[in-house]
């Protein structure tokens, strides 16, 4: 039994080879585009020479500094690690559901996270006038457990897959609904910045937060990169990753904490964004022909975080200077992605 | 015991602590093939997952040994790893997988032994080649999964079992949904494993035949317990089987010598079927044989009673393919050697001509318009009707085909003559077939309607779905059977290739019989397949018994003795003794031209006491001797040239009728015996004027003309014209024989001898040209319906013989 390598498959091999190649090499480049045109897009126009000279060299006006410094740069990078997350997030959660429909936002865990984030703020900002980003992200880590947790009671009872969006989405409606009746009655000063947060946004992006955000974003992202194996036998089904020396409890448990532990960095910084959490590892697995995680979960954070890049410069200078929700223009982006995943799957 | 790579001991296997089945104590040794059999839900799917440890034991424990030599050990002290080096599985139940190609689902059977990241070495690539080779699948490799066959899938699946290098394999029905070739090759790549390397095969298998054949023992589960468990041929013989199965000694029987089922509903072909898993739930009897008589009871002295399988292929409506399903039922019966007679219902001559002639099957037609069952003349009853044809042919199983939808009829309710009507008449159950093409769920609620709305005696009792995919087929059935009390009996895929929908099918050629002959043989083949035929036949014999009065009995010794010669009818006015003895010979034109009959009309005539003598008026140049002449319907319109090229039989017809020669003539042979027949040109094939004239034979005053829609059509009731004295031919005074119109043409003079009424409405209109030997007119005519009509011809052509 030596050498059975057959040419054709030694062929295949090296064709996917250059297929990953090929995609990694154009997300990368997207990455990088995305962060020089972002950077270079704003309000006040910087022209590229300068933006250099401050990236680089620290020099430049006093005011030009702080716009790329403060304000442009850590809202490019939040959106590049958050959006990365909520991809991974996605990703993880149609590995524990079975389904590619699944995500955050149609569960209901971003509504969850939202919802226990408000109460936080609210009485937090309310008696001390601020909250830590900590502070925040367990809030939302919480509510993104209690949801889950929901939706698993709801998966045993319900055995198919349409029941399940339908609780996710009730459970998003009922947080939602709490999270309005907490802002309706919030005090005044709370309400603009919360209201704008619940609705998902970039904007109040800066460095403390952007670092806390990486910190975390990039265990998980390590601890799901780790977990590329069992994932990838799982997705054959839970009777074959248990034949196959899968620990099945164990995993299913890392998974759900993974994937809610993404999810509430996301909601606890940026409030909830829908569709980028379904769309992009759908779109990365397209495009790779494959859906072995090794390569599905790089690929996926850095489609995750070009999509939000892309997303929020959309956001941003569309209707400048009112700035849309990050939501609105992920949704139009990625739900046009789930409806087309919906009707080849039915076809 | 500590031989054994696999010991099972007081094992309890169950669903969440709640006990199964008790007490499971096997041992099976290294490179052993074991299979559990049963029927469906019996417990041998639980088994395995428990001893893939799937599921946690409900009591006792399970030992696997690790080595070979060492002793074993409880399956709980195990880590996962470890299990998965010993033990491989292969699972019921399709696999979903999203981008994974066939090499990619192989190579996760390299999960035990890989890194942290699962990456594959070369040695590991090697053994995924040597596996993929293993199970001749290295073409697939580089496949999509999710796009390769049902035999490739598994093939794939046990690929990857190999591919984990485990020393014992659990396989949970790996046979299902593989056709016979790749069923022996999944065996035969299991058998080498066992043989060759020493693996342990623990399996359970649907097929008795192949779990005999490649196991060295074999493991009974039943319910409860395991009911037997030993080398196949110590415990595997006909009494454990049935017991197993619950099967039922009436429907098969289980070979052991040759490992085969015996199927006794269908001895010819008994090897086809063998390989099918045998159902659990097969209803009291399939009794098909001949048609029985089950003796008339002393207390019911006025009838008697004749078992006949049988049933009816209703539809919701047209279009839905009842014909095509019917023909092919009747070629299949008849295949199976169960002598279908095949029955019509309502007025249509085509079909039943269909059967006759394409399918060699005798058909007639039931009509409760013309047979209606109020009617005190009790030999003119569907019932009557279908019990005499059934009886003349001796058939073992009766079919009839509906018409239109279900319920459609006419009359007042609009059910009447309906084929739900006929279906309520003669006690017939029914089956449905529709046109499920672009339905699914809907179907359900479609035939709910049609249930409920049968509101008492319900009849439907079955569907067969047509036009869909076999993959649909399974769900639908589940849906079909867990919300109604139907069997679904089968489908008929779509097949294009299965269709001879608008074709004038009184118009073949014998070219096109060929192609028709193949293509029936062709559906007959694919329904073979589709269709439940243990089903079909337990749901024939579901009918009662056809009552039938005393009188009709009488009529059928009156069929034997007709066919011998000597005949009589059994009148209450006796005829003179000297008469008895003349048997009038009855021209019958009978040929492309004139093809229109009902069976039963000639039937009766012959009961009668005549002898019926066919001919063509298109080939033959002269008439044939003797003492009447019938003309029935047909197509002269088709043939107008030959028949009007044909000098000589026309004079001669007309020089018999000259003679005092009783005729009779319908439709088609009422245009022949007018002066005129004028076609558009095209049908008569000739260039020039836009109009062929035809000369007929001229007998009878009038031209023919082809209109461009249906000239008076539907049922009627002929009855003397108001205003004349006496009789209108052979329909005595007060009489009313019943009948039907259907034609394109109309005639200068239609006649006025007799009113033609459409039943439950007031239209009326005159018709049938009367002269003293002659009676011809537009109305097919169904005799039963007035048994003096036949009678009276049949005496007139006596009379004349005696001249």
């Amino acid at each position: 039994m030596d050498n059975l390598q057959r040419p054709e498959y030694a062929h295949a091999k090296a064709l996917r080879r250059t297929r990953y190649t090929v995609v990694f090499a154009a997300l990368a480049a997207a990455f990088l585009a995305m962060i020089i045109l972002n950077i270079n897009t704003g309000s006040v126009s910087i022209p590229v020479g300068r933006i250099l000279r401050i990236l680089f060299l620290r020099q430049g006006e006093a005011n030009e500094v702080s716009i790329i410094w403060k304000i442009r740069m850590p809202r490019i990078l939040q959106a590049a690690i958050l959006g990365g997350a909520l991809a991974l997030s996605g990703f993880l959660l149609q590995t524990f559901f079975g389904n590619p429909i699944a995500g955050p936002f149609v569960l209901g865990i971003s509504s969850g996270a939202k919802m226990c984030v408000a109460v936080v703020m609210i009485l937090l900002i309310g008696r001390f006038g601020t909250a830590s980003s900590w502070a925040l992200i367990l809030a939302a880590f919480a509510g993104a457990m209690m949801s889950t947790a929901f939706i698993l009671v709801v998966s045993r009872a319900v055995r198919h897959m349409a029941g399940l969006l339908v609780a996710g989405i009730m459970i998003g409606y009922i947080c939602s609904a709490i999270t309005e009746f907490l802002v309706t009655f919030a005090e005044d000063s709370d309400i603009v910045n919360l209201h704008g947060w619940s609705q998902g946004s970039f904007s109040g992006a800066d460095w403390s937060g952007t670092g806390t955000a990486a910190m975390i974003v990039g265990i998980a992202f390590f601890c799901v990169f780790l977990l590329a194996k069992p994932i990838g036998a799982y997705q054959m089904g839970e009777a074959y990753a248990q034949s196959m020396g899968v620990n099945i409890k164990r995993f299913r448990m890392e998974l759900i904490i993974l994937s809610g532990l993404l999810s509430a960095c996301v909601t606890a910084f940026a409030g909830p964004i829908s569709f980028v959490g379904i769309a992009v590892p759908f779109l990365v697995k397209r495009a790779l022909g494959t859906s072995k995680p090794i390569v599905v979960i790089p690929a996926a954070f850095l489609g995750g975080a070009v999509f939000c890049m892309v997303s929020d410069l959309i956001a941003r200078m569309a209707f400048s200077p009112t700035e849309l929700n990050i939501s609105t223009v992920t949704s139009i982006l990625g739900a046009p992605v789930v409806i087309y995943m919906l009707i080849r799957k039915n076809r | 015991m500590d031989k054994n790579h696999l010991q099972l001991d007081h094992l309890v296997v169950g669903y969440n602590g709640k006990a199964l089945i008790h007490g499971i104590e096997i041992g099976v040794q290294r490179g052993e093939i074991v299979t559990l059999v049963g029927p469906n839900g019996s417990g041998k799917s639980t088994i395995l997952k428990t001893i893939t440890r799937q599921l946690l034991p409900v009591g006792g424990e399970i030992f696997l040994s690790d080595e070979e030599d060492s002793s074993p050990k409880k399956l709980d002290r195990f880590s996962p790893a470890d299990l998965a080096r010993n033990m491989a599985v292969m699972l019921t139940g399709r696999l979903q997988t999203e981008l994974m190609t066939c090499r990619d689902v192989t190579a996760m059977g390299r999960y035990p032994y890989t890194g942290r990241l699962g990456i594959l070495s070369d040695a590991d690539e090697q053994k995924v080649e040597a596996a993929l080779a293993a199970v001749h699948a290295q073409g697939l490799s580089d496949r999509p999964f999710d796009a390769v066959s049902d035999g490739e899938r598994q093939r794939i699946l046990l690929a990857r079992a190999i591919c984990q290098e485990p020393k014992i394999i659990v396989l949970d029905e790996p046979t299902s949904y593989l056709d016979i070739r790749h069923k022996l090759e999944l065996l035969s790549i299991l058998h080498r494993m066992s043989r060759e390397q020493g693996i342990t095969v623990v399996m359970s298998l649907h097929e008795i035949d192949l779990a005999m054949k490649t196991s060295d023992r074999i493991i009974c589960v039943r319910g409860e317990e395991i009911f037997a468990c030993g080398k196949p041929s110590e415990i595997l013989d006909d009494e454990t089987v049935r017991k197993l199965y619950d099967l039922d000694p009436a429907l098969g029987r289980f070979d052991a010598k040759n490992g085969s089922l015996d199927l006794f509903f269908a001895e010819k072909e008994s090897g086809v079927n063998a390989d099918r898993p045998m159902k659990e739930d097969t209803a009291e009897e399939a009794v098909i044989a001949e048609s029985k008589k089950v003796s008339s009871k002393a207390d019911e002295k006025e009838t008697e009673s004749i078992a006949i399988p049988r049933l009816m292929i209703a539809a919701p409506g047209s279009g839905s393919g009842k014909t095509l399903v019917t023909c092919g039922l009747l070629r299949l019966l008849q295949r199976k050697n169960l002598h279908p007679a095949a029955f019509k219902c309502g007025p249509d001559y085509i079909d039943p001509m269909f059967h006759r002639q394409v399918l060699g099957i005798p058909s007639r037609n039931l009509d409760t318009f013309f047979s209606p069952e109020d009617s005190e003349n009790a030999a003119n009853t569907t019932a009557a009707t279908l019990a005499r044809a059934v009886a003349k042919n001796g058939a073992g199983i009766a079919v009839i085909e509906g018409v239109m939808g279900y319920f459609d009829g006419t009359g007042a309710s609009g059910m009447e003559a309906s084929s739900f009507d006929l279906a309520q008449q003669t006690d017939t159950p029914v089956i449905l077939t529709l046109n499920a093409k672009g339905m699914s769920r809907s179907v359900v609620a479609l035939l709910r309607g049609l249930v409920d709305y049968e509101k008492e005696n319900r009849r439907i009792r079955g569907v067969i779905l047509n036009r869909i995919s076999p993959g649909m087929f399974p769900v639908m059935k589940k849906w079909i059977e867990e919300d109604t009390d139907l069997k679904v009996i089968g489908y008929l895929p779509q097949d294009d290739s299965l269709s001879w929908g608008s074709r004038h099918l009184g118009l073949l050629q014998p070219e096109e019989l060929t192609g028709l002959q193949e293509q029936i043989d062709h559906l007959a083949d694919t329904l073979e397949n589709t269709i439940d035929q243990e089903a079909l036949l337990d749901l024939a014999s579901t009918a009662p018994a056809i009552r039938t009065p005393s009188e009709s009995a009488g009529k059928k010794a009156d069929i034997a003795l007709t066919s011998s010669g000597a005949s009589e009818k059994s009148e209450k006015k006796a005829d003179p003794a000297g008469e008895k003895q003349i048997v009038p010979r009855i021209a019958v034109a009978r040929d492309e031209a004139f093809s229109f009959y009902y069976e039963d009309n000639l039937e009766m005539l012959q009961e009668c006491g005549a002898e019926l003598v066919f001919f063509s008026p298109v080939h033959d140049r002269t008439l044939p001797a003797a003492d009447g002449l019938l003309l029935g319907g047909g197509y002269p319109e088709l043939h107008a040239q030959a028949l009007a090229q044909n000098e000589e039989m026309k004079a001669q017809i007309c020089e018999c009728a000259a003679k005092g020669m009783p005729l009779l003539a319908e439709c088609g042979g009422f245009m022949y015996l007018q002066e005129n027949l004028v076609l558009a040109d095209r049908t008569a094939g000739k260039d020039g004027a836009d109009q062929k004239t035809w000369k007929m034979c001229g007998l009878l005053p009038g031209t023919c003309r082809m209109t461009d829609k249906l000239v008076r059509f539907g049922y009627i009731e002929l009855e003397k014209k108001d205003g004349q004295s006496g009789e209108a031919g052979c329909l005595k005074e007060g009489h009313r024989i019943r009948g039907h119109e259907f034609h394109y043409f109309d005639s200068t003079d239609n006649g006025n001898a007799c009113t033609a009424r459409k039943p439950g409405r007031r239209r009326s209109w005159d018709c049938m040209v009367v002269q003293d030997n002659i009676m011809a007119g537009f109305p097919h005519l169904y005799y039963r319906s007035d048994p003096d009509f036949a009678a009276a011809f049949v005496e007139k052509c006596r009379q004349f013989s005696r001249k």
